[in-house]
């Protein structure tokens, strides 16, 4: 039959009805339409597994300028090598200085920095003990006490001595024998890097996650924020106890013996060594988490805070305005300071996240 | 029935009548199948929970975790050999030639999210996709957990 023209509006309202069904039972694309998908860098430095994800318009440039730059930090800045800045400093140890890369002596200074603060509980000198008990490596054994007296003679970060003056800078250490162990705060250093060189590389929304140290650029690219989680020690990696949503630039990082230890004959000796005793930390804590806007220093407080346990800790981080720390207990609660304690949702059941107490002892 | 078009009118016979209906039948019927079929779909990004195998950064494999799945792998690397093992939803590495089989300890991974490493030949296994759980609820889950 002949088709009118009168039926041709139908026709059109059919097929637009059609074309709507068809976009309905697929589903909506996702995300916000921007410039550039999301991408992802994933690779091996700094003793461990890095991802970083980043979205916007020259992404991809700008995650290979920061991957570099890691690569370049772990080279430099790794204890491990042999032709690494630390390595040469060791060398020198007691018998001069050598010059140094601006960049590590910032970092130096800054290492130093926590180490007067906390006490000595953040040790950037700790390399003697570190190495002696090797714990990480297959070297990994519990050393005699005098051999531990020895490695402690070597250990002192007011050893370290630093100059900036008109000539490049330099860095030293005192004594024959010692060396440097920038494990504490490497990651944290790098992180910022790797933020310096997004941010600056135009990228507007990225998630750096190095070996579980995390910072933010801006938010997810769907515009809600990056949602950084606490690990739950008693659960698989990668399943958090906890969580808050990161502001831009935020960075946080987790210290934990439970992540790399030694055991051997019924104990457990966790990664985290005490310079005061020369034994791995006991402060009486799973982890500590800081959340701060300088990666670097977050980890540095967050090895130190381990060290000095609660209380001693708290009065510590004080010292570090806009700093934040979250305790996690083995009894399962977790004393966060007011600020973290704010914005943490508990994902665990039946978690108990309580108030530090503040200077004069109550909450 | 006599239809004559009028100019400017829109006047229907009855032959357009029984095409409209027939329009608005299909129409309706398609919509009510595709609401009904729609949970059913996979949604952009993929509706099932996905194991992946990574050697040194690069996702080597993707194996969908769903049940009646059982897939072995063995994945060599310039520092061994691992081998993973994906069933009953769950993957994980079954053996490892390496120094502190840590891999292996960490057991079979079923969450988006979850992760396990062998750090001495940097091979990974990992899940992810799957419907992405509430956000904004207490059920959210991370984007990335520090440790």
């Amino acid at each position: 039959m002949k088709i009118s023209r009168r039926l041709l509006p139908w026709l059109l309202l059919l097929a637009s009805a059609i074309g709507c069904v068809l976009l309905l039972g697929r589903g909506l694309p996702s995300g916000v339409p921007g410039p550039g998908k999301p991408r992802e860098s994933s690779f091996y430095a700094l003793g461990t597994f890095c991802r970083i994800r980043a979205s916007g318009p020259r992404a991809e440039a700008a995650l290979e300028a920061a991957r570099e730059r890691i690569g370049e930090i772990d080279r430099r800045m790794s204890a491990r090598r042999a032709d690494s800045d630390l390595a040469r400093i060791g060398a020198r140890a007691g018998r001069g200085s050598v010059s140094v890369p601006a960049d590590l002596e910032g970092l130096l200074a800054l290492a130093l920095a926590v180490a007067q603060a906390s006490g000595g509980a953040f040790d950037p000198t700790v390399a003697p003990l570190s190495d002696l008990w090797g714990i990480g490596t297959e070297r990994a054994r519990v050393p005699s006490e005098g051999e531990i007296r020895r490695a402690l003679r070597l250990v002192d970060w007011r050893a370290l001595r630093l100059t900036r003056g008109d000539a490049a800078p330099r860095a030293g250490l005192a004594r024959p024998g010692m060396g440097l162990d920038l494990g504490g705060i490497a990651k944290g250093y790098a992180a910022d890097e790797a933020l310096r060189l997004l941010r600056a590389g135009g990228v507007n929304s990225a998630l750096i996650d190095l070996g579980g140290n995390l910072s933010v650029l801006g938010t997810r690219p769907d515009g809600r924020p990056w949602r950084l989680g606490v690990q739950d020690p008693e659960r698989p990696r990668g399943e958090a106890l906890a969580a808050l949503d990161a502001r831009d630039g935020e960075s946080l990082v987790t210290s934990g013996a439970y992540e790399r230890h030694l055991d051997t004959e019924g104990r457990r000796y966790g990664h985290i060594l005490d310079p005061a005793t020369g034994h791995p930390a006991e402060p009486g804590l799973l982890s500590v988490s800081v959340l701060g806007p300088r990666s670097a220093l977050a980890d540095a407080l967050s090895t130190a805070l381990y060290v000095r346990g609660l209380p001693g800790g708290l009065a510590l981080l004080r010292a570090f305005p806009g700093y934040e720390a979250a305790f996690l207990l083995p009894d399962g609660r977790l004393v966060a300071t007011g600020g973290l304690r704010a914005r943490l949702i508990p994902l665990r059941p039946g978690l108990a996240i309580e108030a530090a107490p503040g200077p004069e002892g109550k909450p | 029935m006599k239809g004559r078009r009028a100019p400017g009118r829109f006047l229907l016979r009855r032959g357009d009548r029984i095409v409209a209906t027939g329009v608005l039948l299909i129409l309706g019927v398609s919509l009510a199948a595709s609401l009904a079929v729609r949970p059913l779909l996979p949604r952009p990004g993929g509706g099932g929970t996905v194991g992946e195998i990574l050697r040194d950064g690069r996702v080597i494999e993707r194996i969908p975790l769903e049940p009646g799945v059982r897939v072995e792998r063995t994945v060599r690397s310039p520092g061994g050999t691992n081998r993973i093992l994906v069933e009953g939803g769950t993957i994980r590495f079954v053996s490892a030639d390496c120094p502190d089989g840590d891999c292996v300890r960490t057991g079979p991974l079923s969450r988006p999210g979850q992760i396990a490493l062998c750090l001495p030949h940097r091979v990974e296994i990992r899940v992810v996709g799957g419907p992405e759980p509430g956000r904004g609820e207490k059920g959210g889950a991370p984007d990335a957990v520090a440790f």
